[in-house]
């Protein structure tokens, strides 16, 4: 190939892939910069001169408390909300796809509460935990479980596993789905072949099928786990970050320092933080994943 | 007819040289009127015609001024969107704000917002408007809003319920007390508290602080030197938050209820009492139909004067950035007449600081016992308390939402509680947003 040639296919490439690019650079790279440049100062988001602090709202990070819990809270989020969802998929995706009947309607029925928005699940669970007339206090009380009726959102051993049960619910469609595209790959010869050596429909589950989904799962354990650490909608349309702290989470409380108490500086800090957890962690995740592999 | 390129080509040409002399005279016709864009966040329905209403009345006297008005929604939504509209000069005119949070002190500090005394002299607001409200809008000296929507926080009751029960409006705490326990033990739920929000924790604490030391001594720690941090700021957490709170006078697991949901309770008959301000008249003239509603100002506390917590719960401010400060001056000043406050009244059931003749008004009782308590607060002088909330800055405030739910969940003791607001005070004063 000629070098004029060469370079003719190579600028043809680059056109296509530059206002991608350029949205990029405009959407993402640079308020990434601009946030980063913003967690060096004390900047209240109303001041003309945004005073340059070093390292101070960093310092200030990891001495706050409620930044510390916040972060705690958010790690127990990915840990109940990754599994959680997985764990209700990827059965249920399984045995859709060992042919049952309705299998159409089934897969539509999981899928749609990934359809609603986060609001709307939201004020549904809030009627759902409601203390007074909340169906699950009430279906607790007509199985004889009284003793177990609590004020799900208002207490605050409650409040964050209810939300995470509710983010559980509103997620696990979407690992079907996927979980059905990746068994669709599955060599079923080889689950054959075990079926003849006598395996059981568990050890067929967990030694032949889960193996063959190891991309998969890696894909939707990740994409998970991301939206663990940027969880904010939920929380905010339903207890804000209460009761007293026990539901707040990273976003939550970045979304508090910055728009509400005005320390967007301080704010941004944590941001930065976030971003860097979220990529360490993933980054982390698919290294331990290819040497198990 | 055959359609020739040529032809096309004139049609073509005919349409767009008609286009533009329809946009061109168009904008030339608005191009002579002024425009004042108005943010505000009346978005329910009332509120939204009223504020229609009055505005296109404005117009109709003013045909050189075009009115843009915009419901943005809660204060939460409206915030993130000013500072940057506000910041870049492309912002509203006008503002229309919560005050609850002092949000507008920001926007003051940093220039954003025109001082107002001049036009209160011009236009002689210094007379009109309620005096009292001044200070709510006031920072450094110089004013930079008109307080709006007087409010009052008192007691909802379902007449029937007390009727049922045998009970009469209680006229001292201890009387409310047994009020509360008689309903308990008939089944229904005293007072609808619900502090899903943590806001309405504020009101419950205003009640409590204003009845307990007073007015006199609230202004003192609002606007002198009083603190928080004082054993009869303790004793009115305590009272309601922890005393009423633990023998379950509330709404079961109330920081898990929302407002509205609290409310739905009250208006369904499941609760007795509902202690909220008067902006819920509104809505509970549209929501109860089986029973009548009275309202009372909660009882006195150990035998101290009563003290209603009284405020305005927004304020209309003008960009320092508008290019029509006066025109921007005369559509508030439209918006503080007799005429416009007729309106704000009727039809949304908001009241204006000015006094106004409210004969031939269509009032509910309710909304007529809120007017007449306005007029014996402005024929008396200014004898109701304060709501905390809407002098206080947003960090405070936040304490006051996460520390009362903490103090409810036994996370937390009064005393804790109140150090800390106390601190929050002194942070929002180092920062020179209250004063």
């Amino acid at each position: 190939m000629t070098r004029s040639r060469h370079w003719r296919n190579n600028l043809i490439g680059y056109s296509f892939i530059f206002f991608p690019f350029l949205v990029y650079a405009t959407f993402v790279l640079y308020p990434v910069f601009g946030t980063l440049q913003l967690s060096f100062t004390n900047w209240d988001g109303f001041e003309r001169v945004r005073h340059f602090v070093g390292m101070a709202n960093y310092v200030r990070m990891w001495k706050d408390p409620f930044f510390l819990k916040s972060l705690y809270h958010n790690l127990i989020w990915i840990l109940i909300g990754t599994s959680l969802p997985i764990a209700i998929g990827l059965p249920l995706a399984v045995i859709l796809w060992s042919g049952v009947k309705g299998f159409q309607a089934f897969r539509t029925i999981y899928f749609m509460p990934l359809v609603l928005s986060s609001v709307v699940v939201g004020i549904i669970w809030g009627w759902i935990y409601n203390p007074v007339f909340g169906i699950a206090n009430e279906f607790l009380r007509m199985i004889g479980l009284s003793s177990l009726v609590r004020a799900w959102l208002g207490d605050t051993s409650t409040a964050l596993p209810a939300l995470i049960i509710a983010a559980a619910w509103q997620y696990y469609g979407f690992c079907v789905i996927i979980f059905l595209a990746g068994l669709q790959n599955v060599d079923i010869s080889l689950i054959d072949a075990a079926k003849i050596d006598g395996a059981s429909s568990l050890q067929r589950f967990f030694y032949v099928i889960v193996p063959q989904m190891r991309n998969v799962l890696t894909m939707i354990i990740l994409y998970t786990l991301i939206g663990g650490f940027k969880v904010f909608d939920l929380v905010f349309v339903t207890t804000q970050g209460g009761p007293a702290g026990a539901t707040e989470l990273l976003a939550t409380y970045l979304f508090k320092q910055a728009f509400q108490l005005n320390y967007v500086g301080y704010a941004a800090a944590m941001a930065i933080f976030l971003a860097f957890l979220v990529i360490a962690v993933s980054v982390l995740f698919i290294r331990l994943r290819e040497r198990v592999a | 007819m055959v359609f020739t390129r040529q032809k096309a080509r004139k049609t073509i040409m005919l349409m767009l040289v008609g286009m533009s002399i329809l946009g061109l005279s168009f904008s030339m016709a608005n191009a002579q009127k002024i425009s004042i864009t108005i943010w505000d966040g009346f978005t329910d329905e009332a509120s939204d015609r009223a504020s229609e209403e009055i505005y296109a009345s404005f117009e109709k006297l003013h045909p050189q001024v075009q009115i843009l008005r915009q419901a943005m929604g809660t204060a939460d939504q409206m915030h993130p969107l000013i500072k940057p509209a506000l910041s870049s000069g492309t912002g509203p005119d006008i503002i229309n704000d919560l005050t609850a949070g002092g949000y507008w002190r920001h926007l003051a500090k940093a220039e954003l917002l025109l001082p107002l005394d001049a036009f209160y002299k011009e236009y002689d607001w210094n007379k009109r408007i309620f005096p009292w409200s001044k200070p709510l809008t006031t920072l450094g000296g110089q004013v930079y809003g008109i307080a709006d929507e007087l409010e009052f926080i008192g007691v909802y009751y379902n007449q029937d319920i007390f009727k049922q029960m045998g009970l009469s409006v209680p006229n001292t705490y201890q009387e409310f007390l047994a009020v509360c326990e008689k309903l308990k033990s008939g089944g229904y739920i005293p007072i609808a508290f619900a502090n899903q929000g943590k806001w309405p924790a504020y009101h419950q604490f205003s009640i409590f602080v204003n009845n307990l030391i007073g007015a006199e001594k609230t202004e003192e720690i609002l606007f002198g030197n009083g603190r928080w941090d004082t054993p009869e700021i303790e004793k009115a957490i305590k009272l309601f938050f922890v005393d009423m709170h633990g023998k379950d006078y509330f709404i079961p697991g109330t920081n898990g209820v929302t407002y509205d949901d609290g409310n739905m309770l009250f208006y369904s008959g499941r609760a007795a009492m509902n202690m909220t301000g008067t902006w819920l008249i509104g809505s509970i003239q549209e929501f109860v139909k089986d029973f009548e509603t009275g309202f009372f100002y909660f009882p006195s506390i150990e035998g101290n004067p009563i003290a209603p917590p009284a405020g305005f719960g927004s304020a209309a401010f003008i960009s320092s950035a508008t290019s029509h400060p006066k025109v921007a001056a005369s559509v508030l000043n439209y918006r503080f007449t007799e005429t416009a406050a007729r309106i704000w009244l009727e039809e949304a059931g908001r009241i204006e600081p000015i006094s106004f003749d409210t004969t031939g008004l269509e009032l509910s009782p309710l909304k007529s016992f809120v007017v007449e308590s306005l007029s014996d607060v402005v024929k008396k002088g200014f004898s109701m308390g304060y709501n905390i909330d809407i002098y206080a800055p947003t960090n405070f405030n936040l304490m006051q939402g996460d520390g009362f739910q903490a103090v409810m969940a036994g996370q937390k003791t009064p005393g804790e509680q109140a150090a800390d607001l106390q601190t929050e005070w002194e942070k929002a004063k180092e920062m020179g947003l209250v004063e």
